[in-house]
Formats: C-alpha cells, structure tokens, sequence
C-alpha cells in the first residue's frame, strides 16, 4: 500500500479508508466479535504501519473540519 | 483568529525537533496501536527533568501553547509547574495538547517507557530523539 503523508486531503483519506475497510471485508473473516465490536476495522488497522494510521486519524479530524467547517474543532487565539 | 483542526503529526516533529522525550498516551496512542477510534487531541507524559522541560518549554513556544482559558487569558506553561507532576492542557498552533506529569496509579515517563514500543525519529540524524507511545 503506498505511503500516505500528512498532506493527504481530508476527502481523499475517506476513500482510501473505505476502500481499506471493503478490502478487509472481503476476506470473508468474522465481521463483528461477541461484543458488537467491528472486527474488520481493528483487522485494516493492525495492517497499517504506525505512521499510517495517524493519517488515518489526521484524515478523519480533516474531514470532520472540512464537513463542519463554519464551527472547526480547534481555534486558536494568537496572542498580540 | 486561527481556525483548523488539529495536526497531530506535525506537533510530534516540533517535539522531536527539539529533542523531548515523552511518551504518547491516550487516543493517539490508541490509534498508534491499531484502535480503530478517532480523537480530537494529543496528550503526552514528559520526562520532567530540568533539561528535558527546559526543551519542552522551546518546543510549547514554537507551538504557541497556551493553558486552555475560558475567559480568554493567555496564560504560558512555565518550566516550575512542567517540572511538577501536573496536568497541562494546552491549546497550541497544532490544536489541543495535553502534557502530563503524571497519568494513572501515578505513573511517570520512567515508568511508562518501559512499555513504549514504538519509536520514531523525525530524521536519520536525530535517531535517539522521537516520539514514543
């Protein structure tokens, strides 16, 4: 899987992060474990280096901003 | 005014540029270690020596870190209380940063290390500098 940085679009790590989880879907492993919890997912992460699934979560905050980007998660006040 | 989400990567390469040791705790930590669940900020536990805080304290400057006032002051973290085993919940250029003296059962950098098992540096030639969770 080629490398993502952390320039990587909010809208664009979305996809990526579909196309992961269908991809691990397909393996036709148990989906879900006795507690509800989606297996799949923990699965597609585990598969990710480090760096990788901090740009996962850089891309879930970028989009979450990006959808609601009238009220962002984060301000920051400069200071004079 | 500035407005945008959080960078949390590139918060962890001004740490490490200024060679402070710390470990990654809580969701970012979770999310190093293949949790599949999202978080908003980073927290880390630092090494609370005097010059570790002191390279702390360069790095929170560069971020513009401030204590997370509701009424709007600003208000800088300074090297005596970092040295302490306090929480700090800062608010910095990179989004919201906890650093804490102390987590659970009172457990500091030292203990925490030990069990660290990822290390990364921000360049080949700082190799004993990065972050950890």
């Amino acid at each position: 899987m080629a490398d993502i940085d952390s320039g990587i679009a909010g809208r664009s790590a979305c996809l990526w992060y579909l196309a992961g989880v269908l991809a691990a879907r397909d393996l036709a492993l148990p989906r879900d474990a006795d507690d509800g919890v989606d297996i799949t997912l923990i699965r597609w992460m585990l598969s990710l280096s480090p760096e990788q699934r901090l740009a996962v979560l850089q891309g879930f905050v970028d989009s979450v901003a990006e959808l609601t980007h009238d009220s962002p998660a984060t301000e920051v006040q400069r200071s004079a | 005014m500035i407005r945008q989400p959080p960078k949390f990567k590139e918060a962890l390469e001004v740490l490490a540029r200024h060679h402070v040791d710390f470990v990654v705790v809580g969701g970012v930590a979770a999310v190093l270690a293949g949790a599949p669940i999202s978080t908003f900020d980073l927290d880390i536990v630092h090494d609370r020596s005097a010059t570790n805080v002191a390279r702390l304290l360069d790095a929170l400057t560069d971020l513009d870190a401030r204590y997370r006032d509701l009424t709007g002051r600003v208000l800088r973290p300074e090297a005596r209380a970092l040295e302490g085993d306090g929480h700090h919940l800062l608010l910095t250029s990179c989004g919201p940063l906890d650093v804490l003296g102390r987590i659970g059962l009172g457990r500091g950098y030292q203990d925490l290390i030990a069990d660290s098992s990822i290390e990364r540096s921000v360049n080949s030639r700082s190799a004993s500098s990065g972050w950890r969770r």
